[in-house]
């Protein structure tokens, strides 16, 4: 079914032509029938909150078409973002799972579809299918090896550009299918805002926008609206001591 | 009881228990390395134990874990490799159950995955709580 986003939706788990490069949704045919009577699909625009850290856990959210980004409050009182959620993934599992409040609140980067499960339904999923045990347990395995992955840039990195370099590095592993003018160049789509790249790096948005011009200016980096262009990506390389 | 006993059933606990094998570490052993995947479920009965993680050459330690914690899960249940450094402060008893006993188990009663994913999600908590804490500066140079 289309919609007005011109995306499908997609109706039906078992006939997701994703299914098989998602990781929660690698599930047999028994527990996406199981699945399919318990979700509750919806689409959401850009800029929706999904949930909202530090409300009650009223179920999860599993992610189909789009992204969004999770972001929680440092000690400091600053907005974070924890890590941008890409479509395959299972929102708000920590809370339901330790019946406490989201620790983060969620918000689409684009126009998303997103299966809600309630708290309950999703307990009951989880006990009667070992395979969704299995699932939720990478799913936990990935979002914690993330965090700590975030841990070591922020913590031990010693600069903004070598923070900016590592997530555009990150970012590269998910490439636009587009014809380059030069071999070595890698296409992205980039939907944060120069605020939610600082956010992301613990810094502020005119140290990003110096460290992008920088990078523009040293022939590294092409930026068209949220089409950037990795022109030299060993020259970023360079730049991540750890 | 260990965090993850805790939130299993009396049977399931107790099939586990059987498949402990009880040793005693001294200082400075290293029980878990990070990006090395563990075969045993290692749980902390006594003592502590400094959990670390590694950039660069160097080890950082994150905080220190006692009696009750239990490492391995990631690597046993999951099959990924740990991402931190776990080294015992003190000598510590610490109960080793081999990951095809505890597989075994957990084929026999799914329902484990749920005090697995507990576990799990309190550790990401734990991480989650880390990096609220970092502290995160303003403005740094610029690249030259």
């Amino acid at each position: 079914m289309a919609t007005n986003y011109s995306f499908q939706i997609i109706e039906n788990c078992l006939k997701c032509q994703h299914r098989q490069n998602r990781l929660f949704c690698q599930l047999p045919n028994d527990a996406l029938v199981g699945l399919q009577k318990i979700k509750a699909t919806a689409v959401y625009p850009k800029g929706a909150l999904l949930c909202i850290e530090g409300q009650p856990p009223r179920g999860v959210f599993i992610l189909c078409t789009g992204r969004a980004k999770l972001s929680t409050t440092s000690a400091d009182g600053k907005t974070i973002i924890l890590r941008i959620a890409e479509p395959g993934e299972v929102l708000g599992l920590t809370a339901v799972v330790s019946d406490s409040p989201y620790e983060a609140s969620v918000e689409t980067l684009e126009p998303t579809q997103a299966n809600f499960i309630s708290r309950a339904d999703f307990l009951n999923f989880l006990e009667e299918h070992s395979d969704v045990g299995m699932k939720v347990a990478q799913q936990l395995t990935h979002n914690c090896k993330c965090a700590y992955d975030e841990i070591r840039s922020l913590g031990l990195s010693n600069s903004v550009p070598e923070k900016i370099a590592k997530l555009l590095l990150h970012w590269s592993e998910r490439p636009l299918n587009v014809p380059q003018k030069r071999a070595e160049e890698i296409t992205m789509r980039v939907t944060l805002t120069q605020e939610e790249i600082a956010q992301f790096a613990g810094t502020s948005r005119e140290t990003v926008s110096r460290v992008l011009s920088d990078f523009k200016r040293k022939g590294w980096l092409r930026i068209k609206g949220a089409t950037w262009c990795i022109m030299n990506k060993p020259a970023l390389q360079n730049l991540v001591t750890t | 009881m260990n965090e993850l006993y805790t939130s299993m059933a009396a049977e399931m606990r107790q099939k586990l228990e059987r498949h402990e094998e009880i040793k005693t570490m001294p200082p400075g052993t290293r029980l878990l390395s990070e990006g090395i995947r563990t075969e045993h479920l290692i749980i902390i009965k006594s003592g502590s134990v400094e959990v670390s993680i590694s950039s660069a050459g160097k080890e950082i330690p994150i905080g220190i874990a006692r009696a009750g914690k239990v490492f391995g899960l990631r690597s046993v249940v999951a099959g990924e490799a740990p991402e931190i450094n776990a080294t015992t402060l003190e000598d510590c008893t610490v109960a080793l159950i081999p990951k095809n006993r505890f597989t075994e188990v957990l084929k026999q009663h799914h329902q484990i995955y749920f005090a697995v994913a507990k576990v799990l999600s309190d550790d990401l908590s734990m991480v989650n709580d880390l990096l609220r804490r970092i502290p995160r500066t303003a403005n740094r140079q610029a690249s030259r």
